[in-house]
């Protein structure tokens, strides 16, 4: 199934958060209900942020890849240290992982997937074509379009060189520009398999996810209580 | 000679056939069965009609053109890996003003099974040749015609006919799978070709011959005991008891189905 939700990252999914000063940051993945639960600091992984002179336009791009063994997700690696300005791309590359989500505070960033406010991307690529309507599951204005477009299916015998034209067209990415309640542009138009991506400048903590699963799901706010 | 000799010609023979046939009503079954590479469980039913009866001494009754009615039901699984390419959506960069420059990783792709639901109805024509038989059964008397050997079902139309609807079965489980988009076309061909119509009628053979394998019609049925009304007072009803009953052809003008009883008192 294709799923337009940040609120559960897959393997089509990306988030990145960049770290702009020095600080140390606790996270934790887990299931999208998971978030509700406190978690103990000794399980959480660790993002260690140096201090040093660094300019926005010289951040640098770390990875952490999410795995599943059958009870906990895994961050690879565990520990980062990094520069103030870099960011940390989180991914799984399997598509057997289960929906996630990444939470984490240091004393001066706290970052959520499920919830993104600044300085944070969420990046998905589409597996099926269709006019997809995007919304914020968490109440916020902010809202958009994408329409996705099937390539044409290749003859057989051409179908090596149908596949060569669509991944150069496929490394282009659609960007998508959130600020406030504002999305730039509000409408675009990829193909199956081209990647979309959200950049959040600054928000209340913005969901991006298909409007359809927000009427079907009744899932909180980031501030509500689960129970009363 | 026999006490009570009953006569049918071959218009009426094919009425009692065609009552036999209907009395035999729909027979169903189910299983799995292997078709090409791939195994796919199945439910059935079918039900005979119809065909031209010419009756040949001394006890042949030739049904031409009889028809097997089936309804056939099946699902097939297929793990696309094998079928399809592997596949990965190449690595995207993008320059984020207030970030920098990000690059997502190469994501390949990872193809379902897919579960193929496929039905098909049809008729296939058959000739085959019956035999009669009479026997008692309990208190009655039956006339009944079993087919002589098994008849060759052509399943080639049929073969063909199913594998377009596998065709069009595929395409639609196909469609709902995420990137798949470029490689649909080729799919479908690369596995109904893998299918094929010797792999389907292969599958087929088993499935539909035992309908017709042992196949046998009561067109008679008569109770061995039955009584014989006065024609009017004071007379008494009669009972009549038939002791044997014997069925054949006999030729003579006109092909006819003879049917000879012994009776008591």
């Amino acid at each position: 199934m294709d799923t337009l939700d940040s609120r559960s990252l897959r393997y089509t999914d990306c988030f990145v958060q960049k770290f702009s000063g020095p600080d140390t940051a606790y996270y934790w993945i887990t299931g999208p209900v998971g978030k509700l639960i406190s978690v103990e600091r000794e399980q959480a992984f660790v993002i260690r942020v140096k201090a040093g002179a660094k300019s926005k336009a010289e951040g640098q791009q770390h990875n952490v890849t999410v795995k599943y063994d059958g009870r906990n997700f895994v961050a690879d690696p565990p520990e980062l240290e990094i520069s103030h300005g870099d960011f940390v791309l989180w991914n799984t590359p399997d598509s057997s992982t289960p929906g996630f989500v990444v939470i984490g505070e240091g004393e001066k960033v706290s970052f959520d997937s499920s919830a993104l406010t600044a300085e944070a991307v969420y990046t998905h690529a589409f597996g099926l074509p269709g006019e997809y309507q995007w919304v914020d599951a968490n109440r916020g204005s902010v809202r958009g379009i994408v329409q996705v477009i099937a390539p044409e299916s290749a003859r057989t015998e051409d179908l090596k060189g149908q596949q060569k034209r669509l991944l150069e067209a496929l490394k282009k990415p659609v960007v998508i520009l959130v600020r406030d309640d504002t999305a730039t542009p509000t409408e675009v138009k990829a193909m199956v398999g081209q990647t979309i991506v959200w950049a959040v400048e600054r928000s209340s903590g913005l969901a991006v996810t298909d409007a359809r699963l927000v009427k079907e799901t009744c899932m909180p706010a980031p501030n509500e209580a689960v129970l009363a | 000679m026999a006490d009570i000799t009953v006569a049918a010609d071959e218009t009426a023979a094919t009425r009692l056939v065609a009552r036999g046939q209907s009395m035999l009503g729909t027979q169903s079954t189910s299983g799995s069965g292997s078709f090409g590479p791939f195994t796919a469980s199945y439910s059935e039913s079918a039900s005979i009609s119809g065909g031209t009866v010419d009756l040949i001494a001394p006890d042949i009754i030739r049904i031409a053109n009889c028809a097997l009615n089936y309804s056939l039901g099946f699902t097939f699984s297929i793990d696309l890996n094998q079928i399809l390419p592997s596949f990965c959506l190449p690595q995207v960069c993008v320059n984020i003003p207030f970030i920098g420059r990000v690059c997502t990783p190469r994501i390949c792709i990872s193809w379902p099974t897919i579960s193929v639901p496929v039905s098909h109805s049809g008729t296939i024509l058959f000739t085959s040749d019956f035999t009669l038989n009479f026997r008692l059964s309990g208190s009655d008397w039956i006339v009944e015609i079993i087919i002589v050997g098994v008849p060759s079902l052509q399943l080639g139309p049929v073969a063909v006919a199913i594998l377009a609807a596998i065709g069009l079965a595929l395409a639609a489980a196909l469609l709902v799978v995420p990137f798949i988009g470029l490689f649909l076309a080729a799919a479908v061909l690369t596995i109904t070709g893998l299918i094929g119509i010797a792999g389907l009628t292969g599958f087929l053979g088993p499935i539909l011959t035992p309908f017709v394998s042992g196949l046998t019609f009561e067109i008679y049925r008569q109770p061995r005991l039955f009584v014989v009304i006065p024609a009017a007072p004071p007379d008494a009803a009669v009972d009549i008891v038939i002791d044997s009953l014997k069925a054949s052809v006999v030729s003579s003008d006109e092909d006819e189905l003879v049917l000879e009883a012994d009776i008591s008192p």
